[in-house]
């Protein structure tokens, strides 16, 4: 072999692992920039939600104007689903429509003593009125089922201070409201007044076939083009409480009915974050002492041959379906829950003290016996233990309910506490998450307390420091940032978690922090709408912004808790232990 | 006897025969109504029993899904257990061109359920609507959340309330039949199926639900409703057939065919198998009512079909 | 005592902790095993009688205690006449009880099960002449095998003549061709429905203990037993014979029966096309993070965003999906290579491949984060000796680093596989069915159909638990799919311990 036959051989391994390097880098670069490029997509479905609407002039149409469908002549009076209103100086006159025909129904003063009505007009699905005044006013009226007058709905931001000429209802419950400077305003019911310019020349025409609104002098008309799809979502509408159709106060709600446009969509996100946060705080309940309690025994107190057993076994439990928990949860849990209220209930008391007296047992026990049941084996020998108080708890949970609760503790609860119990609760969700998400807390944790160097411990057992004491003084500050990035996970786990909310609570959209009470993840909310929600419609692009959400949420959690983690690793190296 | 045996075996064979002659193969999809989901499910096993060449796909999450995917020709049969909306009409006109036929298939009544221990006879649909909703557009006067407060109930305690989620036709029609249009109160539980609505029921003394009737089972009991003639009925396929059962809806079938064109083989076989007597066997086993003749023929004549 | 006292009560909440987590793990496994189990034993039957002298015969279930009593839950069978196949009684109310042995349970294609006795066999519609109870069965028995005969006859023919024939036509243009084809599939089909005419034969006359009588076709006869005249080997017989069903079967009646195998085989496909799709592109992801790229501030900070993805909920990545995939390319594959067959989407709509690929995105940095640990773990001086002999960085990285992290990477492998045969959220945006009997694979050109949909045991679960028509009679099913899908992913999960161990081990001893 000489050099120059090696020569080429050289090269084309040079150049072999120039390009290896580059495709490689390609694809790596590739993969992890798709992967991120979740978020950026999720933000470019969302965007066109908070685009502001606008009225455009199109081309004229010059001589040849379509056949138009007229408007409403009359601005000064509007008809309703089962109402008829009219105009009369300050004051609103309401029609009931009856099988005979109009019924007075009353009179309502409706605007301020100084000024009067110039014009009305009724929204998509007829209980909704809006009333323009001569101060350039506009506001909402809605009916009540049990009412016979209209009950006002709020105050929308005024259009300039020229008295409104005329107010033209269009789809989506919106409204076009012109006043006499010539100025247009668009509203919409529930986000107000979303874009405000000046009206071309001229009358509203009328519609033409395909919903456009025509406007001008017949000789020189042109069609307005009125783009505002999302009109009814602004980031306020989404997150305070708004005044529907049908209510007499403005309420959180989300509600949304695929089966009929006349039915207001209910876009209100708070609900459903409410409950989103409520299902991760009940499940962190159960999961975070249950979590910490383990991952402190596993590294400080078991012995190192059960410690390699038990410790695996433990993080397996974050490998069990969240369909197959939310399952048990759902169909087994639940009713058996509701059966044995006050046995379960007792548990939260019985199993604690069980595990204090177990202790006290063994203090008293002699020291032959103490030595065959080493606190290092505790893990295991108080498992019966804790098997039989829990047995005896629920087995006496019929005599329990007999003697305090008069029969039936749910009505107790309502009756005394006022809480209402549905089946599928906060409570039932936080038992079945909690045993998702204490895995991954427990490893985490059980990670950073044995991670933190064993001559902090040692030394201060050399002082005289109890184990016990040790840890909590010495090992626990130590490891508490990791413990902390341990908790964050956990809740990230739990505020994402989809099938077990679906499944465990009655997806109700409630405002309550009571553990009895259902409540609706925006998670599950997601895999229950999405499937029905049409392409590029408002509510698909809300269940996108939930999943944006839910992204971001995740995403700002984990990059703490890593954060975190990482200063401790690092603290870790300069005490020179394990890395 | 053996005469008899032979053309019994003759019919047996004949109907599929001649339908293998225009070549019964492909694959079916279908989205669409849970409600339907079991008879359809039903069907296409017999379905393909007849013809081992055709296979049904079936996706079913609510009745609002079919007129998406049919909008979006994700599927050419729309199952849905409630009537298709204007506006749904409109989208998949806008999209297709055409409007999607429709043939109803079964018909089903909407029960109330309560636990079996439940010792409730009757209700008037106004406090149906004072129970489930809180807009209370069918007149009564305040909304009932105790059972106590419930005329001719003698079970004690707070009313907990099972229904399904919005994207089901169960839960549109039961808005506007019971509720008269208005809002479901908030704290109604939305079950993503009408089993686990009727389960949750079984389990809780206090619970009140509603599904189709075809989901009642051994743990809960259907209450009879008062019809606008006062008189209370209970879900029976007589009192749906004969209309005094206030909450009872059509089963629809919607299917994207267009104008002038001829179903294809298979969907025309399935459709065939739907209205023929078997099919309509299966209708009851399912727990539904079956067509009553006339419908079906007329359903067919609709499709060009002939008698099957 | 000193010692107890000096721990104090905290350190005994904490080991109860462990014990309780693990009381909590023991309690679900043995349900989910218990119930799941338990279904396929063929359990006794009870002939009950009332206290106002009505009688009926079922197979005693799960017991309520409420203030009306005790109650018992019976699963009556029989649905065609007593509306529900289950029924509620008080035990104060059953004033007898029998087990007569001669009580059989039918499993029927309709109407579910039927339970009570054999009285009577017809052939053509003519009662057979047999009166001894043993010979009647030895008659049942050899008329079941025929027909098994029978059945196993005509599924061939339809395997074998019918099948191959229907995917010809349907990939057939020619006319003439076609003519011949439908001619072949008219005459395959008359065998196939002369071999059910033959089928069809066989009647059993049976009989509920309240004297419903009713002449079924032995064709719909599924199963028959005598649970009370088994012995305890048969009863383990027919034990692993109904598990062994519920494997190997599809679902029946409405997914409330039947078995579970399209579920298993769509969830194996399903995981095994991830499993393609991740790994390479998770272990180039890692070796370009951890061997190539510049370690700055900007990679450290891609490593802590890809390592948050695997903690960004699965049902985002089935929004990504559905609004990317399914949306995005499904429909512009569509427009572009099957504009043919719009409106109808061929992969603008859920499907295998979109399901596999978002799972694989999904698992992607659970794949990353396991390699790049394991690459981590190799030593520097292991690279700089490769390096110093001379070898190039791809030499390296082929015969000195890439082994190394072998095993960390099929960890990472198995951890993704674990995690992702248990996600259901984002299936349900992307693909999965509840009933897709055609399985994605076939023999029909390409063979495998990545735009079909499929089914999945977990969302079978969630199907089946909640929205069969019968939830009595599907709860025990459910249970059943919940262990098996458990089993499966417990076993996965226990190989990456195992393999995780065996890598600590090894490299625990490679001097730092």
């Amino acid at each position: 072999m000489t050099d120059h036959a090696a020569f080429p051989r050289q090269r084309l391994r040079f150049i072999c692992d120039r390009l290896a390097t580059a495709l490689i880098s390609a694809c790596g670069i590739g993969v992890i920039g798709a992967v991120l490029a979740i978020g950026v997509f999720l933000a470019v479905e969302v965007a066109p939600l908070f685009v502001a609407p606008e009225v455009r002039e199109q081309a004229t149409a010059g001589d040849s104007l379509p056949a138009l469908a007229s408007l409403p002549t009359d601005s000064l009076s509007a008809a309703g689903e089962q109402q008829q209103w009219q105009a009369d100086g300050r004051e609103l006159v309401v029609f009931q429509r009856t099988a005979s025909g109009l019924e007075l129904a009353g009179r309502v003063e409706a605007v301020p003593p100084s000024r009067r009505i110039t014009a009305l007009a009724a929204l998509q699905g007829g209980r909704a009125l809006l009333i323009g005044d001569d101060g350039g006013g506009v506001q909402r009226w809605v009916t009540l089922a049990d009412q016979d007058l209209p009950v006002p709905a709020g105050r929308y931001q005024a259009l300039g201070s020229a008295p409104i000429r005329q107010l033209i209802a269009l789809p989506d419950r919106q409204a076009l409201a012109v006043n006499e400077a010539n100025q247009m305003g668009l509203y919409q019911a529930i986000g107000g007044l979303r874009w405000q310019g000046q009206a071309p020349s001229g009358e509203a025409l009328g519609w033409d076939d395909q919903g456009g609104l025509w406007w001008g002098s017949p000789d020189a008309a042109s069609r307005l083009e009125i783009d505002a799809e999302h009109a009814e979502v602004n980031w306020r509408s989404l997150w305070l409480p708004q005044h529907y159709e049908g209510y007499a106060a403005p309420q959180q709600r989300w509600q949304t009915s695929a089966s009929d446009s006349r039915d207001e969509p209910r876009y209100g996100l708070a609900p459903l974050a409410w409950g989103t946060l409520k299902a991760a705080a009940y499940a962190l309940l159960v999961a975070i002492p249950l979590a910490l309690g383990a991952a402190v025994h596993t590294a400080c107190f078991m012995s190192a041959g059960l410690r390699t057993r038990i410790k695996p076994t433990l993080e397996l439990m974050e490998a069990l379906p969240g369909v197959v928990l939310g399952f048990i949860a759902g169909l087994v849990l639940a009713p058996w829950v509701e059966r044995y209220l006050p046995g379960v209930l007792a548990l939260l008391l019985v199993l604690p003290l069980g595990m204090l007296s177990g202790g006290a047992l063994w203090a008293c026990c002699s020291a032959r016996w103490r030595q065959r049941l080493p606190l290092s084996w505790a893990g295991l020998w108080l498992m019966p233990w804790l098997a039989l108080l829990a047995a005896l708890a629920l087995w006496l949970s019929p005599s329990l309910e007999r003697l305090w609760f008069d029969g039936d503790m749910r009505s107790w609860l309502a009756l005394q506490l006022g809480l209402d119990y549905a089946s599928r609760n906060a409570m039932i969700v936080g038992l079945a998450m909690g045993l998702a998400v204490m895995p991954t807390i427990y490893a985490l944790a059980e990670d950073a307390l044995s991670g933190v160097p064993k001559s902090l411990a040692e030394g201060a057992a050399a002082m005289g420091a109890t184990r016990w004491q040790a840890l909590w003084k010495v090992v626990l500050p130590a490891a508490s940032p990791g413990i902390f990035a341990a908790l964050m996970i956990g809740a990230g786990r739990a505020v994402g978690e989809t099938m077990i909310v679906l499944m465990a609570t009655g997806n109700t959209a409630v405002m309550t922090a009571s553990p009895f009470e259902g409540l609706r993840s925006l998670s599950a909310n997601i895999a229950i709408e999405l499937p029905e929600a049409a392409l590029g419609g408002t509510h698909y692009r809300l269940l996108f912004l939930s999943a944006l959400l839910l992204f971001v949420f995740t995403f700002c959690v984990n990059t703490l808790a890593e954060v975190v983690r990482g200063r401790l690793r690092r603290r870790y190296q300069r005490l020179g232990g394990p890395t | 006897m053996a005469s008899g045996c032979l053309l019994l075996c003759w019919l047996l064979m004949a109907w599929p025969l001649a339908a293998a002659e225009r070549a019964v193969v492909g694959s079916l999809d279908s989205v669409g109504s849970e409600t339907l989901a079991g008879l359809m499910l039903r069907w296409g096993e017999q379905l393909e029993r007849d013809y081992p060449g055709v296979r049904l796909q079936l996706q079913a999450s609510g009745s609002a899904t079919a007129p998406a995917a049919l909008a979006a020709g994700t599927s050419r049969l729309g199952p849905m257990s409630r009537r298709m909306s204007a506006a749904e009409r409109e989208a998949i006109e806008a999209r297709q061109g055409h409007l999607p036929l429709e043939i109803p298939v079964a018909l089903d009544a909407l029960a109330v359920f309560v636990h079996r221990h439940h010792r409730l006879e009757a209700l008037s649909l106004a406090q149906l609507d004072a129970i489930f909703s809180d807009t209370r557009r069918c007149g009564a006067a305040r909304p009932l959340g105790r059972w106590q407060d419930v005329a001719g109930s003698k079970q004690q305690g707070s009313i907990t309330r099972h229904g399904r989620n919005s994207v089901s036709g169960t839960h549109g029609v039961f808005k506007r039949q019971a509720l008269c249009g208005g809002d479901f109160r908030l704290d109604v539980n939305e079950h993503t199926g009408s089993a686990a609505a009727v389960a949750a029921v079984a389990g809780a003394p206090g619970a009140i639900g509603y599904a189709g009737a075809g989901y009642l089972t051994a743990g809960v009991r259907a209450v009879a409703l008062e019809n606008a003639a006062g008189e209370a009925v209970a879900p029976s396929a007589e009192a749906v057939l004969s209309g005094d059962y206030p909450l009872s809806r059509p089963l629809y079938l919607y299917v994207n065919l267009p104008p002038g064109e001829r179903l294809p083989p298979a969907e025309a076989a399935f459709i065939a198998l739907v209205l023929s007597d078997a099919g309509q066997a299966l209708v009851e086993e399912s727990g539904f009512i079956a067509l009553p003749e006339a419908l079906r023929r007329a359903a067919r004549a609709q499709l060009g079909l002939g008698e099957g | 005592m000193r010692l107890a006292r000096g721990e104090g009560p905290w350190a005994w909440l904490a080991a109860g902790s462990v014990a309780l987590s693990l009381l909590l793990l023991v309690a679900l496994l043995a349900l989910l095993a218990g119930r799941g189990l338990a279904h396929f034993w063929p359990g006794e039957l009870v002939q009950v009688e009332l206290d106002d002298g009505s009688r009926f015969a079922a197979r005693p279930g799960r017991e309520e205690r409420s203030a009306e009593g005790v109650e018992r839950l019976y699963h009556t069978g029989n649905r065609e006449w007593l509306g529900t196949p289950w029924r509620w009684v008080e035990v104060a109310r059953i004033v007898d009880q029998q087990r007569p042995a001669e009580l059989v349970i039918v499993e029927r294609r309709r109407w579910g099960d039927f339970i009570g006795r054999v009285v009577g066999l017809e052939e053509d519609g003519v009662a057979l002449d047999i009166d001894d109870e043993a010979a009647r069965w030895t008659a049942l028995d050899e008329r079941l095998t025929r027909l098994a005969r029978l059945r196993e006859a005509r599924d061939a023919l339809r395997q074998e003549e019918v099948m191959p024939r229907v995917r010809a036509l349907s990939a057939e243009q020619d006319v003439a061709s076609r003519a011949r084809l439908e001619d072949e599939l008219a005459a395959a089909n008359a065998e196939v429905l002369a071999l059910q005419a033959r089928m069809a034969r066989d009647r059993v006359v049976l009989e509920s203990v309240a004297g419903e009588r009713l002449a079924l076709p032995l064709e719909e006869v599924l199963a028959l037993q005598r649970p009370n005249a088994m012995s305890l080997p048969a009863k383990l017989g027919a034990w692993g014979e109904r598990a062994w069903r519920f494997l190997s079967e599809g679902p029946r009646a409405a997914n409330t029966a039947g078995g579970v195998w399209p579920a298993i085989f769509g969830t194996v496909l399903m995981v095994l096309l991830m499993s393609l799709l991740v790994a390479p592109f998770g272990v180039l992801a890692a070796i370009y993070l951890n061997e190539i790229a510049h370690q700055g501030r900007l990679t450290r900070l891609v490593r802590i965003s890809v390592r948050n993805l695997a903690g960004v909920p699965s049902i985002v990545y089935g929004v990504f999906g559905l609004g990317v995939f399914v949306y995005g390319i499904g429909g512009s594959l569509d427009e572009w290579f099957f504009s043919d067959q719009l409106p109808s989407p061929t992969f603008g709509t859920g499907g295998l491949l979109w399901a596999s690929l978002t799972l694989a995105l999904l698992t992607l940095p659970v794949v990353i984060v396991a390699t790049e640990e394991g690459l981590a773990r190799i030593p520097d001086h292991q690279r700089e000796g490769a390096l110093a002999l001379g070898a190039t960085r791809l030499e390296t990285l082929r015969r000195v680093v890439v082994p190394m992290a072998l095993p960390a990477m099929l960890t990472g492998m198995i951890l993704a596989v674990a995690r992702a045969a248990g996600e259901v959220a984002p299936l349900m945006l992307v693909g999965v069915a509840k009933l897709a009997p055609q399985v994605p694979l076939d023999g029909e050109f390409p063979f495998l159909h990545l735009e079909r949909k499929f089914m999945h045991l977990g969302y079978h679960i969630f199907d089946v638990g909640f929205h069969s028509g019968d939830v009595e009679a599907a709860l025990p099913l459910v249970y059943a799919t919940a262990l098996l899908l458990v089993v499966v992913i417990l076993v996965l999960n226990l190989t990456a311990i195992f393999m995780r161990h065996h890598l600590k081990a090894r490299h625990g001893a490679l001097p730092r």
